[in-house]
């Protein structure tokens, strides 16, 4: 979206002045770290490593699976794969990877030298390991981990056994972080862009992670407000959600969803800022319909706010209730539509190629929008009467997070990487892993589509007999792709540790401040900021 | 003092300002979000 003129002298000024600063070495540089990039580059090898071991338990999960019957695990265990699984991978493994791109791209992309709050980054991401050691420790305490399901509803949740105040401990410490890093983006996108970088010159990446950070403002803290409620409930007597006491366990699911459903968007706006960026550069036109894209996204992050009902048609509420959650629901496909619409329109006769960022973000937009399909399904009141708490569901969520979230922030690393590591990727390995990951995934998930629909239940170990074949095919799928992530792995150990060097823009048809400066990026860009004019913006 | 050294670089001083009046509103509305909620639940509970 955006170049500069700025070139060479912006890239590290601080030189020409006798104080560039080189990193400290060894682990003191990464633990006392404030830069911008090594704390990106933190972020995104936790969520990697988050990403495998979530991956594991997905795995134990769809082996056991595999053939009707109890096979390999406790039932008991099973469940706390599911709910560990879910919260490992939305707030260990997605999460962070968003925050991580924030961080190593939202400060070149608008010209800035760093973060706004840069010792305040420090500690959001320090903070995260702490939180993801407590919250997987607690699958060796006294009664196993939290096995409850994510959405930790009471009374269910709350007959956890000491492993309890260690999950809401690890789920306030993941708040915590949130909230900083989303404050630290909000500061800076609003104080350190570079002149001439109005908000409408933004890449879109800049844009969507900006509308992010505030939807993480308004809910990380109130889906820690209700599990704060769960401890005091548990511990020290009082009665939010218990019925007994004159409390209403309905009123937690109104209280988690408020924070659920924005949740959902948390984890695909940025989804769409990358994909929004790397469209444009391999069809070797701008992006079709800017505007529109970023008043989209504004769209769809305040109709999150008012749809949390639809999580919960089946609890019981008014005729009322449910035909406003219903239409509210439906009206989030008119800016979806826009969006899909607008990629469609920027490859429209374009000088496309297929280098694989390019290969996931199609699979992204494909993809997405059978995800999206489902949930409009889904939006229905009474037919999601159907689906509720059935296969169906998993199937509807798990298109929009893997091939929709993760196989956005596979494209960003490709389309990054040499910027990050100064070496191209091998893009033989980079095609094998997209076509193993898209094969892979298309027969783990589509199969429960028709499972949903045959009425298998969610988060149950054993089912009945005929649907023993979907769930065979399923799990073939599972372990197609998640071995096919050991490729991507292994890609990117060996990007890291050599390859054809990378020029400063590696791909033809990018535009962005990033690619104005040296690959590999310098410890410090932009100590003096770039200018950017109109014509530049929009070239 | 950089901005002196470097006559390229803005004045950071209302930069500042503006970074640590940002925060300060944001911090505000997660308390809020946060209180607010709890407030709400316990009048109903």
């Amino acid at each position: 979206m955006t170049a500069t003129t700025a070139g060479h002298d912006a890239v590290h000024d601080g030189h020409d002045h006798g104080h560039e600063h080189a990193p400290p070495r060894g682990l003191w540089r990464w633990l006392s770290t404030t830069n911008h990039k090594d704390i990106g580059t933190m972020y995104l090898v936790l969520s990697l490593t988050m990403f495998f071991i979530g991956g594991a338990m997905a795995l134990v999960i769809r082996a056991e699976l595999f053939r009707p019957g109890l096979q390999l695990v406790e039932p008991m265990f099973f469940n706390q794969m599911t709910t560990m699984h879910a919260l490992v991978m939305i707030f260990g493994a997605v999460m962070p990877a968003f925050v991580g791109l924030a961080n190593w791209l939202i400060p070149m992309m608008v010209g800035a030298p760093d973060m706004a709050l840069p010792r305040m980054n420090n500690w959001s991401f320090w903070i995260m390991p702490f939180a993801f050691a407590l919250l997987l420790s607690t699958l060796f305490m006294d009664g196993g981990g939290p096995a409850g399901g994510w959405t930790l509803y009471p009374p269910l949740s709350l007959q956890t056994g000491a492993a309890f105040p260690f999950v809401i401990l690890s789920i306030h410490m993941m708040g915590v972080s949130s909230v900083m890093g989303a404050i630290n983006i909000i500061a800076t996108i609003l104080n350190l862009r570079a002149p001439g970088m109005t908000l409408m010159r933004m890449p879109l990446f800049v844009w969507t992670w900006l509308i992010t950070a505030y939807l993480l403002i308004a809910v990380m803290p109130v889906l820690a407000g209700a599990v704060t409620m769960l401890l005091t409930d548990k511990y020290f007597g009082t009665s939010f959600f218990n019925a007994a006491g004159g409390g209403d366990p309905v009123m937690f699911q109104h209280i988690f969803w408020f924070f659920g459903h924005p949740e959902v968007y948390i984890m695909i706006l940025p989804a769409f800022g990358i994909v929004s960026q790397i469209i444009p550069t391999f069809a070797r036109k701008p992006l079709f319909g800017y505007a529109s894209m970023v008043y989209a996204t504004a769209s769809i992050a305040f109709l999150s706010f008012i749809v949390w009902g639809h999580h919960m048609f089946t609890v019981g509420m008014p005729l009322a209730g449910e035909l406003f959650f219903m239409y509210a629901t439906m009206l989030i496909a008119v800016p979806t539509g826009v969006k899909v619409f607008n990629w469609i329109s920027t490859m429209w006769r374009g000088s496309m190629t297929f280098e694989t960022p390019m290969l996931f973000a199609i699979a992204f937009v494909v993809l997405f929008t059978i995800g999206g399909f489902s949930g409009l399904m889904l939006a229905i009141a009474p037919a999601d009467f159907q689906y509720q708490d059935t296969y169906f569901v998993v199937a509807h969520f798990h298109y929009v997070l893997v091939p929709g979230a993760v196989f956005s922030i596979m494209a960003a690393a490709y389309y990054w990487l040499p910027k990050w590591t100064g070496h191209m990727y091998d893009e033989k390995l980079g095609r094998l892993h997209f076509w193993c990951s898209a094969i892979g995934v298309n027969i783990l998930f589509f199969p429960q589509h028709f499972l949903g629909l045959a009425g298998m239940p969610r988060r149950i170990p054993d089912y009945a007999l005929q649907f023993a074949e979907f769930n065979m095919i399923s799990s073939i799928g599972a372990f197609i792709f998640g071995f096919s992530q050991l490729i991507f792995l292994w890609v990117v150990i060996k990007c890291v540790r050599g390859g054809e060097p990378a020029p400063a823009k590696p791909w033809e048809g990018a535009h962005g401040l990033e690619w104005t400066v040296p690959s590999p990026a310098p410890h410090h860009t932009f100590q003096t900021p770039p200018q950017i004019t109109e014509a530049e913006a929009h070239s | 003092m950089e901005a002196a050294m470097n006559p390229g670089l803005p004045d950071p001083q209302p930069r500042r300002r503006a970074v640590r009046r940002t925060v300060i509103t944001l911090v505000v509305i997660a308390v809020a979000f946060y209180a607010g909620f709890i407030w709400l639940a316990a009048q109903r509970a």
